[in-house]
């Protein structure tokens, strides 16, 4: 049987061999700031979760412990892997490092690893729980590791129904821990879009929020189109509109509210034909009400990585802005994610607002 | 910090950039200065592509060099280029689609050239919704401070009739206490007081402003942090670079008025101040100048035994050979100007007396580095005094510079049967337990002016009240000769070796860095 001292043993030795082989001028320091918990039951997923981890341990010194399942025919219940990294600093005299710990096993066994994860979680230091798959009914790992984690993790873009998930996201993990703080990396992929939207109100023109008639986001013929479903839910969540359209089972053509001075606001999503492969927004453009028509737009340009925001109003291009960001991959999302340690009240205002949406339909 | 700002877009509610700045136009005096080019534009580039400078942005740079617009944005591209590679020209297109060069065709004496700028401001201000804010940015030499101030009051551009009106003003704030004392009062004339932003770099960083944070938001260190427990308290801010190209302002200055009057006074004060009644600006400043003012007077024989100076010969930087300070262009060849000193400050408080606070900075020392240590006593000699060496005291370090971080050096028991103890050290460092790097800290001080924030800038009676301290110091020091002829400290050293005599104590030593 394999028990958490001997991992705990073997990293040690881990890293005093390494520190002979590979660095014998200077010394290792085994740095942590964070537990993070990964947790799949899907071989597909598994590969992702390998491979995001180790990326992640190279940029935030943590103690990563992931669980998968087998995907080879070893009959052991229980297995384990460890990996380490380090950080070349370029004066530091100690290079830092941090390491990841691979369970692997079969289920059913898989979803009762709960208490050897938690074993292994360094004292004190907050809990990161990633739950990589659907939002479940009933599940042993996700029950007991929610009880303890500070945050959980989802990625909503892997939801194969996204809205019904997403309405139980907050259900199921608070019914374990009502305190536990919640995250979604697509939530994250939005965040530039949404920083780069904030902008173009900020000061003077924040006059036109109140003044919102439409908006039209746009995506990728053939994709998904839920982070623009996001983006809308964000605006309406910060600018207290009224949902009043009909409930939603799937994806909407449009969503209609009511502003705060009680106009109808129109969110439109239209597919437009676009190859990227990231399933990118397209664009996001918001029209104001006459007289003093304005046009708020972010757009991606042909390098996908390149936005273009604008204000006009009244015809006239009043503020042009350039904005340059590289897609984020998983590992980055969960870095961004990370950085911030306090709940994300819109984020859950944003998440009322679906189980809303989905509710009325119910 | 303050909450000073009241967003009306509730669509920054919830984002990392929440705090941004807010409308405004920034004037820059003595813009085709070096200031302009390695700091200031920077600061504002990372602000920028942190969707933390206002859409409704502009810059107006003005100085006596007769450029076009297009010009000065060129030398700022070039700049920035060299800091920042790979900036495509969209990009910069779009940051630096507000800014505007307006040259001084009369010095800084013109009233015409403040009637064409108030002009410019009102233009930008209607096109792009400043909301009548603006910022001056003194970065000339402060000969022309008083020009640029009273002329900007002539034409009205101090007075907060639509937006505010303020003015940041770099350091050298005087020459000693009644240069200080005048500058202060012409500002006043034209500015009030909460329109005045001196600013000090280094408390931009980082690292100082958590010094605040370490003592007030953690129960541990507070009670021991007193005479008690503690030693002494070790300032160092050390410098490897000589003088560069500042011999002009470095001959009429010394590293006194350079980095003591300012730097390592405020650092000083945040290390020894009392926990303020709350984090606004002012609250904070009543502490820090309560500090200032209970530096224990300098008595003119005690300045032997209780301030160090020094001035560098030749030597070796990084294996280069370095000259002398004073064959340093521009340096008089038998300059008595010091370049390191190092003072033994008493403070009487309550908190204090009787503890010295050993302070010392200098160029051409062995390497760049800036630290705060705090040496507590030693524990009582009995349980270890058969078996062991003397065991050394805690300290705590504060790193400012570089690599930001916090060591605590503590004993230990070394693996084995014998009982041997040793120091180790427990490491914090900013670098690696963040993910986030720190801002520049003209970023975080351009972005406070914004957003008027006034706490990490340093008011009038600071001002005054750090001089009044070291004008003993600078009084006797210029009408006396150095006890060791200058040069006495060769570069590449930690200074000259009579600054060791500060210590009385056997137990207590300057560091090694």
């Amino acid at each position: 049987m394999i028990t958490s001292s001997q991992i705990e043993k073997e990293l040690l030795n881990f890293w005093i061999d390494s520190e002979n082989k590979v660095s014998p001028k200077k010394s290792f320091q085994r740095i942590y700031t964070t537990n993070v918990v990964v947790y799949t039951s899907k071989h597909l997923f598994g590969h992702y979760a390998e491979n995001s981890l180790g990326e992640l341990s190279t940029r935030h010194p943590g103690r990563y412990i992931l669980i998968r399942p087998a995907n080879d025919l070893n009959t052991d219940p229980v297995r384990f892997f460890i990996s380490g990294h380090f950080q070349i600093g370029d004066k530091n005299e100690k290079r830092n490092c941090c390491e990841i710990i691979k369970l692997v096993s079969h289920s059913p066994i898989l979803n009762q690893m709960y208490s050897f994860a938690s074993s292994l979680l360094m004292p004190d230091l907050p809990l990161e729980f990633w739950w990589i798959g659907q939002i479940p009914q009933n599940d042993l790992f996700f029950s007991k590791m929610s009880s303890i984690a500070d945050r959980i993790w989802v990625d909503s873009q892997i939801f194969e129904n996204p809205l019904w998930d997403l309405k139980n996201f907050e259900l199921s993990s608070r019914k374990y821990n009502k305190d536990i703080l919640l995250g979604d990396l697509n939530w994250i992929r939005i965040y530039r879009w949404r920083e780069i939207i904030a902008e173009l109100f900020d000061g003077a023109w924040s006059r036109y929020l109140l003044r919102i008639k439409n908006i039209t986001i746009k995506f990728g013929e053939g994709f998904s189109s839920f982070r623009g479903l996001l983006m809308a839910c964000w605006m309406a969540v910060n600018l207290k509109w009224n949902y009043i359209g009909k409930g939603i089972q799937t994806f909407p053509e449009k969503l209609e509210f009511q502003s705060l001075n009680r106009e109808p606001i129109t969110v439109y999503f239209q597919k437009v034909k676009d190859s990227d492969a990231m399933n990118r927004l397209y664009s996001v453009e918001i029209e104001t009400s006459e007289p003093e028509k304005a046009i708020f737009q972010v757009k991606r340009e042909k390098d996908p990585q390149c936005v273009l925001s604008q204000s006009i109003v009244n015809g006239e291009i009043i503020f042009s802005r350039t904005t340059y960001f590289e897609h984020l991959h998983s590992s980055q999302l969960l870095l961004e994610g990370l950085k911030r340690f306090e709940p994300d009240r819109v984020f859950e205002k944003v998440l009322q607002l679906i189980r809303t949406m989905v509710e009325l339909h119910e | 910090m303050s909450k000073l700002l009241t967003l009306e877009n509730s669509l920054r509610e919830g984002l990392g950039s929440q705090r941004s700045g807010v409308p405004c136009s920034l004037v820059i005096f003595g813009a085709s200065g070096d200031l302009t080019k390695r700091k200031l534009v920077p600061a504002l580039f990372s602000l920028y592509q942190k969707h933390l400078l206002s859409t409704s942005f502009s810059l107006i740079g003005t100085s006596r060099s007769q450029l076009s617009t297009d010009e000065f944005k060129h030398r700022l591209k070039s700049a920035l280029d060299e800091k920042i590679p790979g900036i495509s020209s969209a990009l910069w297109e779009s940051f630096s689609q507000n800014f505007h060069y307006l040259p001084l065709t009369g010095g800084f004496n013109n009233l015409a050239d403040y009637q064409a700028l108030s002009k410019l401001l009102n233009d930008l201000d209607q096109k792009n919704d400043t909301l009548g804010n603006k910022i001056f940015y003194l970065s000339t030499p402060p000969e022309v401070f008083e020009d640029i101030i009273s002329n900007l009051g002539r034409v009205e551009l101090t007075r907060e009739k639509k937006g505010f009106s303020r003015v940041i003003i770099e350091k050298p704030f005087g020459h000693d206490l009644a240069s200080a004392q005048m500058l202060n009062q012409k500002i006043k004339n034209v500015f009030n007081e909460n329109q005045i932003y001196r600013i000090d770099h280094y408390l931009g960083k980082e690292t100082v402003q958590n010094l605040l944070v370490m003592r007030f938001a953690n129960s541990i260190f507070e009670p021991i942090w007193n005479r008690r427990y503690i030693d002494h308290v070790q300032i160092t801010a050390a410098e490897e670079i000589g003088i560069e190209n500042r011999a002009g302002f470095y001959e009429t200055s010394g590293v006194l008025r350079d980095m003591f009057q300012n730097h390592l006074f405020q650092i000083l004060c945040l290390v020894a101040m009392e926990p303020p009644i709350s984090f606004e600006a002012n609250a904070i400043r009543d502490e820090k100048l309560k500090i200032l003012k209970s530096i224990r007077p300098f008595e003119e024989e005690e300045l032997k035994t209780s301030a160090c100076r020094g001035q560098y010969g030749g030597g070796y930087l990084g294996g280069e050979k370095v000259v002398a300070y004073r064959e340093e262009a521009g340096v008089n060849p038998l300059s008595t100007t010091p370049t390191f000193a190092a003072l033994k400050i008493y403070l009487d408080t309550w908190r204090w007396v009787g503890v010295p606070f050993y302070l010392r900075s200098g160029k051409r020392l062995a390497k760049r580095i800036s630290e705060v240590a705090i040496q507590f006593k030693e524990p009582p000699d009995l349980l270890f005094k058969n078996n062991l060496q003397a065991i050394s005291p805690n300290v705590l370090v504060i790193r400012i510079q570089p690599d930001e971080g916090i060591t605590l050096k503590f004993e230990t028991k070394v693996p084995g049967m014998a009982f041997e103890v040793r120091n180790v050290n427990m490491d914090f460092r900013y670098g690696t337990s963040f993910t986030v790097g720190a801002p520049e800290a003209y970023e975080r001080l351009l972005l406070d002016c914004m957003l008027g924030d006034a706490t990490l800038f340093i008011r009038s009676d600071e001002v005054e009240a750090a001089w009044e301290a070291l004008m003993p110091i600078l009084n006797y020091w210029e009408t006396t000769s150095p006890q060791e002829a200058f040069p006495n400290y060769e570069a590449g050293t930690w200074g000259p070796a009579m600054a060791d005599a500060l210590f009385v104590k056997p137990w207590r030593k300057w560091r090694r860095l």
